[in-house]
């Protein structure tokens, strides 16, 4: 901080000037009066009282000046000083991140920063005089004052509600969630309550998103368990499917026979690359990248589906668009997309029904394939859809909940999205858009 | 399959603790022409490779008395050594790179299709000193 100097200080060098001037000619006056009255009395040569006169007035109004003129120079500094502290004060106070508000012991708001006007919604000088319950949810607001009267009658510096989940409430009436440290000030008008008050919307949510990371994390763990435990008997069951199929030709099975085998084999192959599959998610393996054409893939899991499909009463309607573009992707982890879409439709009809498929060129510019995948089933009611690809939610009687869950990390993998709506009574439809021209980085 | 028929009646000792896996590929072996061995856990394994020197091994990693790899080793210092394939329902890259550390011809995690074995087991025939 820079002190004021005497030379460049106005009240210093002019008022002093003044006062000393003003000495001199009021005190040379008050000393020529009475000197005439003395001068009246007894009989003195009027140029030595002049003298005496002059030399006093002259030589005490320099150390006036002098003294004068040093106190001014005290005052301005001192007022300079604080002048400057509230200055640094303000911009504290204004540049702070956190709301800071303060309250009197009535719980009204004294002062309220530039964060906190701007976290609560308010504007300049709307909330001073307010009660600090305006920035509470009314559900709240009770509990509050009586926590308010508590802190003042024993204030200290603390969080506040630790272990309590708090929250403030904008002017609009929305909530958000915040973190709030106290701390009191005692000042010649009483007690001020000093509030600082954080949102924490976003660390609440990157929380959440951790959280959500450790649940899937072990989830992987438990799936790679569990899949560890199938990849032997599965293996074993193809091996002996397969075996079997090479003897059938020599004992003469039926054809029966060769066909139920084969869908044995078929479908134990079919169970070894979903468990690998949740084995790759658990531990993002590799994937075998190449250019696809969905139709393709569309058409060879519906060939794999369609037989079991008409069997439970469904019809298969698609709209394939020979337009669109290839796109980068593993090939199995897209047909488990398409297998799981499919089978969930079919699911969602026990009484049968159409599934009907298509697939388009997706954006504008063209950047992508969207695949439409909608079934004519009960729905799904709509405080539902969110929780749809959660890890095992099901809305089946028998679901494990795995396989949209899976789909969308798969879709996710291929920096697709998949996307759902739902009538109820009238049906599901899901979105899968897979875009073209991204690099898979492998 | 002919370069199979061919090495017909040599001996390749599969070691699982599953009955049914040790089942299922003695008959494919057998249907190939090979003569099997099993064993259950890597002592009577190892008791195996020494007194009937399979010419082919076919271990899994996990075993109820000691491991995969204890089995690979001693067929590996055999003389001549004799080829091994390992196989495990575990599979890892580390794994992967220790079954190679290990000497493993090859390495098949499971499940494996008939073709991925009968594809191992021509190669480790052919190339008995890899």
């Amino acid at each position: 901080m820079e002190s004021p100097r005497p030379d460049n200080n106005p009240v210093g060098n002019l008022t002093p000037f003044r006062i000393a001037v003003g000495y001199v000619v009021i005190g040379g006056c008050w000393f020529l009066v009475t000197d005439e009255v003395i001068n009246r009395l007894v009989s003195i040569p009027v140029h030595l009282l002049f003298a005496r006169t002059v030399i006093f007035i002259v030589v005490t109004a320099v150390p006036l000046y002098y003294l004068v003129n040093r106190l001014a120079t005290d005052l301005f500094r001192s007022n300079g000083e604080l002048r400057e502290s509230t200055a640094r004060a303000n911009i504290y106070l204004d540049s702070a991140v956190e709301g800071i508000v303060s309250v009197d012991d009535h719980g009204n708001i004294l002062s309220a920063n530039p964060a906190a006007q701007q976290l609560f919604g308010y504007s300049r000088g709307e909330l001073v005089g307010q009660p600090i319950e305006i920035l509470i949810p009314e559900r709240l607001t009770s509990r509050h004052r009586s926590h308010r009267a508590q802190y003042f009658e024993a204030p200290r510096s603390r969080r506040m509600g630790l272990g309590l989940d708090l929250f403030g409430k904008r002017k609009n009436g929305s909530e958000f969630p915040v973190e709030v440290s106290l701390s009191f000030v005692q000042t010649d008008k009483g007690r001020l309550a000093v509030a600082f008050v954080t949102d924490i919307t976003e660390r609440r949510a990157l929380e959440r998103e951790a959280r959500r990371g450790q649940t899937l994390a072990a989830l992987g763990l438990v799936a790679a368990g569990i899949v560890h435990e199938i990849n032997t008997p599965i293996g074993i069951i193809s091996s002996r499917a397969e075996f079997l199929l090479t003897e059938a030709d020599d004992s003469g099975l039926g054809s029966d026979f060769r066909e139920g085998l084969e869908v044995i084999h078929r479908n134990a192959l079919r169970v070894g690359r979903i468990t690998q599959g949740l084995l790759n998610l658990a531990r993002q393996e590799h994937k075998a990248w190449s250019s696809l054409n969905i139709n393709d893939v569309v058409e060879n899991v519906l060939l794999l589906i369609a037989k079991q499909m008409s069997k439970d009463g469904i019809r298969i309607e698609t709209a394939l668009d020979p337009a669109i573009p290839r796109v980068n992707g593993d090939l199995t982890a897209i047909e488990d997309v398409m297998i799981n879409l499919f089978v969930n439709a079919r699911d969602a009809m026990p009484g049968g029904g159409t599934i009907k498929i298509k697939t388009e060129i997706a954006g504008n510019p063209p950047g992508g394939v969207r695949i439409i995948v909608a079934d004519q089933g009960a729905g799904v009611r709509s405080e539902q859809i969110p929780r749809l690809f959660d890890p095992f939610f099901s809305t089946k009687d028998k679901g494990l909940g795995v396989g949209l869950w899976l789909t969308r990390r798969i879709v996710a993998e291929h920096q697709g999205t998949i996307d759902v709506k739902s009538e109820l009574g009238k049906g599901t439809q899901f979105f899968v858009v897979l875009p073209t021209n991204w690099d898979s980085g492998r | 399959v002919s370069l199979l028929m061919n090495l017909a009646k040599e001996k390749i000792l599969i070691v699982d603790d599953e009955t049914d896996f040790l089942d299922t590929y003695s008959r494919i072996l057998s249907r190939l022409g090979f003569v099997s061995l099993t064993a259950q856990d890597a002592p009577s394994a190892i008791e195996l490779i020494e007194r009937q020197r399979p010419s082919l091994v076919v271990t899994d990693l996990s075993l109820p008395i000691g491991d995969g790899f204890q089995v690979a080793r001693r067929a590996r210092a055999q003389v001549p050594p004799i080829p091994v394939i390992i196989v495990t329902a575990y599979h890892t890259p580390q794994i992967a790179k220790k079954a190679h550390q290990e000497g493993a011809t090859s390495y098949l995690p499971k499940p494996f299709t008939n073709h991925d074995l009968i594809e191992a087991i021509r190669r480790a025939v052919s190339h008995p000193a890899a």
